[in-house]
């Protein structure tokens, strides 16, 4: 026998679905045969390889896994005390606003009933203090008021009263 | 007289995928193991690896409506690992498969999980190079190939299998996987 199986044929045995054709040569070829037992020889220490590295590092990368998807859950719990102050802040805040308003409000009277009481003073033609003085020239511009002449006439004698 | 469901029946019903998929706890104990290795053989990184697993089995868990049972729960599991693998490959392409031997993955720990039993020193020392030779080549392999030469050859898919977790065409499959191992048998040191 002087042809070897090529590539492909090669590769479909140790795939292990050689054509009729393929598994026959390798039992009337050592050659290709030994080639087939080879490589699939290293592919199955391959895959041990790969296996028993997968079990040994499986369990901590599950665990690894579990702790990176929980620390979002953790960060949760902290966040509930700031939603419930926020919230709270919110759900105050109309009332803050209603006792503001009132303080407003009466802030607001007062100052409208001293400003009503200053121009109230302001407006009096007499100021509080002289009164009294006001009161003698009111008496006085009724008797003028009364008799007219009269006054005129005293001013023009010199009297004074 | 009526007929009434059979134990078998309800056996099955109780393990139907559908509720299988809703069982995320169940899911991850089952499927973890299976997905984080095709991970890991691709990915190279333990973290990277338990991200995708963990992604996958989530995916599969929320996406359970969609699950139409064409395929096993295995092979549909394997198909959303094959496109999250491949995502994050291509956001991390140039940390992982430009460099040979820089993975994450510990070279002397991967070479320590080769079975010892009934081989002597001389064996153990040819199936060690014999591992370092067909890694090296895998890493060396297009995006493509890699992922059906993992099917195949770590996780043991058939072709069909391999079909239905890529989307890919049964010659499609079958040519990357020839390629992939001609590739694989130079670097052992075979022909071609």
């Amino acid at each position: 026998m002087t042809e070897h199986l090529p590539d492909d044929r090669i590769a479909e045995c140790v795939s292990g679905a050689p054509a009729p054709a393929g598994e026959q040569h390798l039992r009337e070829c050592p050659q290709c045969a030994s080639e087939v037992a080879r490589l699939a020889s290293a592919l199955g220490h391959f895959r041990d390889a790969v296996r028993g590295l997968s079990e040994a590092q499986s369990a901590s990368a599950l665990a690894r896994a579990r702790a990176a998807h929980q620390r979002p859950k953790s960060r949760a719990w902290f966040r509930w005390p700031v939603l419930a102050a926020v919230a709270l802040a919110l759900a105050a805040a109309p009332a803050y606003r209603t006792v503001r308003d009132r303080r407003q409000a009466a802030q607001a009277l007062a100052d409208a009933q001293l400003l009503e009481q200053v121009n109230r003073e302001v407006s009096e033609s007499v100021p509080g203090p002289m009164e009294p003085l006001s009161q003698l020239v009111s008496w006085d511009s009724a008797s003028q008021d009364s008799s007219p002449s009269s006054t005129a006439s005293s001013s023009q004698n010199g009297e004074i009263r | 007289m009526q007929p009434v469901a059979s134990a078998g029946f309800l056996a099955d019903a109780a393990e139907s995928p559908a509720r299988e998929l809703d069982d995320f706890d169940a899911l991850v104990r089952k499927y973890w193991p299976r997905v984080f290795r095709f991970a890991l053989a691709s990915l190279r990184d333990p973290d990277a690896a338990g991200s995708v697993a963990q992604d996958c089995l989530l995916k599969a868990h929320c996406n359970a409506a969609g699950f139409r049972g064409e395929a096993s729960v295995a092979t549909w599991l394997m198909r959303i690992a094959v496109n999250l693998v491949r995502d994050h490959a291509r956001s991390r392409r140039l940390q992982f498969w430009k460099r040979l031997g820089a993975g994450a993955v510990d070279w002397d720990d991967l070479v320590r999980r080769i079975p010892q039993s009934g081989s002597g020193p001389e064996t153990g020392a040819a199936a060690r190079e014999q591992v370092e030779r067909v890694w090296k080549a895998a890493a060396g392999l297009p995006e493509r190939q890699r992922t059906v030469f993992l099917l195949r050859f770590v996780e043991e898919m058939d072709l069909l299998e391999i079909v239905a977790a890529t989307g890919l065409r049964e010659g499609t499959v079958k040519a990357h996987l020839f390629r992939a191992l001609a590739a694989v048998r130079r670097q052992v040191g075979g022909a071609g």
